[in-house]
């Protein structure tokens, strides 16, 4: 058993009998007609009541009030929901606790919900160390072998997950068209770029143009072909690229992103060089946007007497 | 724990003999042996924090014990169909197979990456790595032309600075070999003035370098008593040391008289400067004399009181 | 009127307290309601720090530091280049740099070089008198890259191999061929047309070179009605024409002393009479005054059918600049087409055919991409006549019905002119270039497989001049 935190258990107690799930007929029956007017809560265990019977009930019936009792005994506290399920899952815990777990680097990833994620699910304000405590049972009920996890324990675990499981992304891989062609793109400052990279001789065409032709600074004309030429491809491979935005420099380093990642799908082992001829990182940065009070991004207006 | 290096590097070893030894109808291959002896204490290790039951294992371990139990049927087979050539040859095949799956298991059991990129990957070879610098993107050229070219570029026009650097590397691989003033010597270590056209990279990079002062004079104002500043010299880095350098030849070619016009001038400029540093004729070399002199004579400050906080 | 501190006067008539008869005390001056900085500066007695303005008379509010903008002085750089000093600068052709390597496997151009199928993709230098022939025609610029290498050299490609060769075939069945080179920038179409002229001279031919076609439209050399031509009224531009006769006469000077007259010029001042040589007819032209009669009488000797004439080549670069309308001005102040000025007119009739050279020639012209003009016609023409030659008469381009630009005499010019396109070159003509340059210390790389044909992407799949960018032209050496 693992030792968890769990300062509620004084709570958990007083509450185990009313957190057992019941038919809709029990439960119907727990909002029956208080005959004696009992002001007692019920606490352990209800008995199934009679059938009813209205003739006979007809002439029993003196009280004046009828009052429903709740179903859960949370239902007074102020987070009747979170209780419950967090008393769903400290029970669960307690019977399933010995089961054979697995080493934490094996345990399937998961998303859970944060937070905020899980007051909005239930729509009540729950505090945040109470969840954290909750969360620490359900990653521990979590922990336990896949083979060996219990059908309820995956289902009340499946209301702590998020809708949307990142972790369980895989990255498409990409592959050689029919036609031998690789595609890649990339972008740069305000530019982006596709690339279609096949086994060639070096010739290189971009928007329908030569190399010199589209680049007319020869620094941009390397820039752009920098992964092939840095792996030594540069007449192994023919290019055959759409660049659109920006100027001639964020094009050029648009391309160099395009064409290292088309040269990946050919040739994946080429991954670390690539990564040394600073051909793999995209780089982030962008125009700093204007401040109002500044004439440009940083430049601070002119002092003017008057 | 043992460590994990020793282990790994000897399974490289072995499946490497593995290979190359055909396993020719003899028992079990050497690597199998060798592996299931050192793989199995390993396996428990990996799960010895937890007592789990061993059937709760992951499906690696599943997969081990029927790989080596074909593997050492397989080593029997040869006995009983001795005539069967063509099966034994797909036999050993399999086994080859069974060999290297098995290699890889192990591998990433180990954590490391099965397909190594020595092994596939690539259809015309790797290049070596690490890779040599001019070979990134952003450090194509040499050190001291990229600081150059950027010192050189006015209004944030790189591309016309680079361009202007490659006119003055051309002025200089044309110009004829400088005349060396004996009075100005050149950095140690530099090439006889033959050599400097055709390499015109260096002969830039020892004219800076030839001029390039060591100190600079810090001012602390007020130090000195009387509102003066106290001079004080400070080393240069290297960097430092060419960027000053090449301020004052940017310097002395702003006093040049221009010959012609057009894009072509003022690299020329910039060139011609540059054979007159190298030839000791440059007003530079003065500038750099000025500040030795006057750092020589203000190294006493250095032992001043005052400053001693600052350095 | 309302106090600019009052806020309920914020929403309420200017007027309305006046109309109450209430009299508002205008105690600050006026200025917008929602700002207050204007009135506070206006109030009296406002705080003095600064210690400079003790006189209370003088009030100097936000006295601070004005901006001063430190002007750069003009440096006195001494006393300026003379007129034309600076341009004579920026024209300098050089044609060695004695720093590069000698390259051993260089040879001589030979009259038969540049017809030689074999020697495609080597390189051949130019020997010293030819390159003097070629100094005065113009034919080197100062783009080029002669003045990195220790000798001018030359590689021969497949196209230069194909011009020569017209050239002769021309001249073996005594016809005049007309060629227009086009194709991209930089792919080398004015260094076709100083192969052209290597050939052309080292055969002893007569060439006839006109440098820049911009020089003769620009509107930069003086200009004259030519007497008795009416409609049109044909200029002749006397000190180019000087300037023409004098390279070629300096250019062709061994062949003019051989030539004889057939005919007596006696309109000239020097009275030029039959089996004179046509040097002393090229010399009679001394001054810019009597250079067009000289040059016309010239072109008539060089015309002359039945006399024994060497083959003739007439050259010119630039071509689309004179198929347009040209800055100068008739004297009604028209503007005069460029096919109207008589140099011009020479040319444009010898490419559209209408000159024939006794024994033979070729009239060659090489379009510009970089500082040329667009000529709607030149180009459409060229096209049609590429499709043309290509036998492909579905892909021939059309005029476009809805545009007005086309010049109807540019087009009678280029109708029936042979077009050669001049290509990007090999990979393995790229790497005899290269290994050229890395002979000559100036590539310092090993020339292999994976080099040259980076050099050959970077240029853009062959075109040489942008090789030539980007292996000599960097910071990369």
């Amino acid at each position: 058993m693992a030792s968890i935190p769990t300062t509620r258990r004084g709570l958990a107690a007083a509450m185990r009998g009313a957190a057992r799930p019941r038919s809709l007929e029990q439960q119907f029956q727990a909002m029956r007609l208080s005959a004696k007017c009992s002001r007692c809560l019920s606490t352990e265990s209800f008995q199934a009541a009679p059938e009813i019977d209205s003739e006979k009930i007809q002439g029993m019936i003196q009280a004046r009030h009828a009052r429903p009792v709740p179903v859960s005994p949370s239902y007074f506290s102020r987070t009747s929901r979170f209780n419950d399920s967090y008393l769903a899952l400290d029970k669960l815990l307690r019977i399933y606790g010995n089961l054979p777990i697995i080493p934490p680097n094996a345990v399937e990833r998961v998303s859970w919900k944060t937070l905020d994620d899980f007051r909005h699910a239930v729509g009540e304000q729950v505090r945040a160390t109470d969840y954290v405590k909750c969360l620490a049972i359900v990653k521990r009920l979590h922990q336990i072998h896949p083979k060996l996890k219990p059908a309820p324990v995956i289902q009340a675990l499946n209301d702590f997950k998020r809708s949307v499981q990142a972790f369980k992304n895989e990255t498409v891989k990409q592959q050689l068209d029919k036609y031998g062609r690789s595609l890649g793109n990339g972008r740069r400052k305000s530019s982006s770029a596709r690339a279609w990279l096949v086994e060639g001789n070096g010739e290189v065409l971009v928007n329908g143009k030569t190399l010199a032709d589209y680049f007319g600074r020869v620094h941009d004309r390397e820039t752009a072909v920098w992964a092939l030429h840095a792996t030594g491809r540069m007449d192994k491979y023919n290019v055959w690229a759409r660049v659109e935005g920006g100027g001639t420099t964020g094009q050029a380093e648009a391309l160099t992103l395009a064409i290292s990642r088309a040269l990946m799908v050919h040739e994946p082992a080429l991954k670390p060089a690539l990564r040394r001829a600073g051909c793999v990182t995209r780089d982030p940065r962008r125009v700093e946007r204007k401040k109002h009070g500044r004439v440009k991004a940083r430049k601070r207006p002119a002092w003017v007497k008057r | 724990m043992p460590p994990r290096l020793n282990l790994t590097s000897a399974f490289r070893a072995l499946s490497l003999r593995a290979s190359t030894t055909p396993a020719a109808g003899t028992s079990q291959p050497l690597f199998l042996q060798q592996s299931q002896k050192v793989a199995a204490p390993a396996a428990r290790r990996f799960y010895s924090g937890d007592n789990l039951t061993p059937d709760s294992q992951l499906p690696q371990s599943e997969q081990l014990p029927p790989s080596s139990s074909s593997s050492s049927s397989s080593s029997l087979s040869p006995e009983q169909f001795d005539n069967a050539a063509q099966q034994s040859v797909r036999q050993q095949q399999q086994r080859q197979d069974n060999v290297n799956a098995l290699n890889r298991l192990e591998m990433v059991a180990y954590g490391l990456n099965p397909f190594d990129a020595k092994e596939e990957g690539h259809k015309y070879g790797l290049p070596s790595l690490p890779l040599p610098s001019e070979l990134h993107k952003d450090h194509r050229y040499d050190d001291v032309m990229g600081q150059i070219t950027r010192l050189l570029m006015k209004d944030g026009k790189l591309s016309k600075a680079q361009r202007d650097m490659a006119m003055i590397l051309n002025y200089l691989r044309t110009s004829p070999p400088p005349k060396l003033n004996p009075l100005r010597p050149l950095i140690p270590g530099s090439p006889a003035p033959h050599f400097l056209p055709l390499d015109p990279v260096t002969y830039l990079r020892v004219a800076i370098d030839s001029v390039a002062p060591l100190v600079k004079i810090r001012g602390f104002r007020g130090m000195a008593g009387g509102g003066r500043s106290l001079e004080v010299p400070a080393p240069l880095a290297a960097r430092q040391r060419r960027r000053t350098a090449f301020m004052w030849i940017l310097d002395a070619v702003q006093k040049r008289k221009s010959k012609g016009s057009g894009r072509k001038m003022f690299p020329t400029r910039v060139a011609e400067e540059i054979v007159a540093v190298v030839e000791g004729r440059s007003n530079v070399w003065e500038k750099r004399a000025q500040v030795h002199k006057l750092g020589t004579a203000a190294r006493a400050n250095l032992m001043n009181p005052q400053i001693k906080n600052f350095l | 009127m309302s106090a600019t501190n009052c806020l309920r006067c914020l929403g309420r008539p200017a007027v309305a307290g006046a109309s109450r008869g209430v009299i508002v005390p205008v105690f600050a001056p006026r200025t917008a309601p929602f700002s207050t900085t204007a009135v506070q500066n206006a109030m009296p007695g406002k705080p003095q720090k600064s210690m400079e303005h003790q006189d209370r008379s003088v009030r100097v509010y936000r006295a601070g530091k004005k901006m001063k903008i430190k002007k750069k002085g003009n440096l006195d750089r001494g006393k300026p280049p003379a007129p034309g000093e600076r341009k004579a600068f920026r024209k300098k052709i050089v044609l060695s740099n004695d720093n590069a390597l000698p390259v051993p496997w260089v040879t001589e151009m030979v009259a038969g070089s540049l017809s030689d199928r074999k020697q495609v993709g080597t390189i051949v230098s130019l020997p010293p008198v030819l390159q003097d022939q070629l100094r005065a025609t113009e034919a080197f610029q100062p783009t080029q890259t002669w003045g990195l290498f220790r000798k001018p050299s030359t590689l021969i490609r497949q196209e230069s191999v194909d011009l020569i060769g017209k050239m002769e075939k021309a001249v073996e069945n005594k016809e005049t061929a007309r060629i227009v080179l086009t194709g991209e920038k930089i792919s080398g179409k004015s260094t076709m047309l100083l192969q052209a002229q290597s050939h052309a001279y080292l055969n002893n031919w007569i060439v006839i070179h006109f440098p820049d076609a911009q020089e003769l439209i620009n509107g930069s050399t003086e200009y004259a009605p030519i007497p008795n031509t009416e409609n049109p009224t044909l200029y002749m531009q006397q000190n180019y024409c000087l300037k023409l006769l004098q390279s070629i006469k300096k250019a062709n000077e061994k062949i003019f002393a051989k030539l004889l007259s057939v005919s007596s010029h006696s309109e000239l001042p020097q009275n030029i009479t039959v089996n004179q040589p046509l040097l002393s007819l090229i010399n009679a032209a001394k001054e810019a005054e009597g250079a067009w009669p000289v040059f016309q009488a010239l072109w008539s000797e060089l015309n002359a059918q039945g006399a024994n004439r060497p083959p003739i080549l007439l050259s010119m670069d630039n071509l689309p600049h004179i198929m347009k309308i040209s800055e100068y001005r008739s004297a009604s102040f028209d503007k005069i087409h460029a096919h109207d000025l008589a140099l011009v007119k020479l040319f444009t009739d010898a490419l559209g055919g209408n000159a024939r050279f006794p024994s033979g020639g070729a009239v060659i012209a090489a379009t510009n991409r970089n500082n040329g003009p667009r000529i709607p016609s030149m180009e459409l023409a060229l096209k049609q006549r590429l499709a043309v030659q290509n036998g492909d008469s579905e892909g021939m381009p059309v005029k476009d019905p809805y545009f007005k630009g086309y010049d109807e005499r540019v087009e009678k010019v280029l109708k029936t002119v042979e077009v050669m396109e001049v290509n990007r070159i090999g990979k393995k003509e790229a790497r005899g270039l290269m290994e050229y340059w890395a002979a000559s210390g100036l590539l310092r790389t090993t020339v292999d497989e994976q080099a040259v044909s980076e050099k050959w992407t970077l240029g853009g799949g062959g075109v040489l001049g942008e090789m030539e960018r980007a292996a000599l032209l960097t910071m990369k050496i």
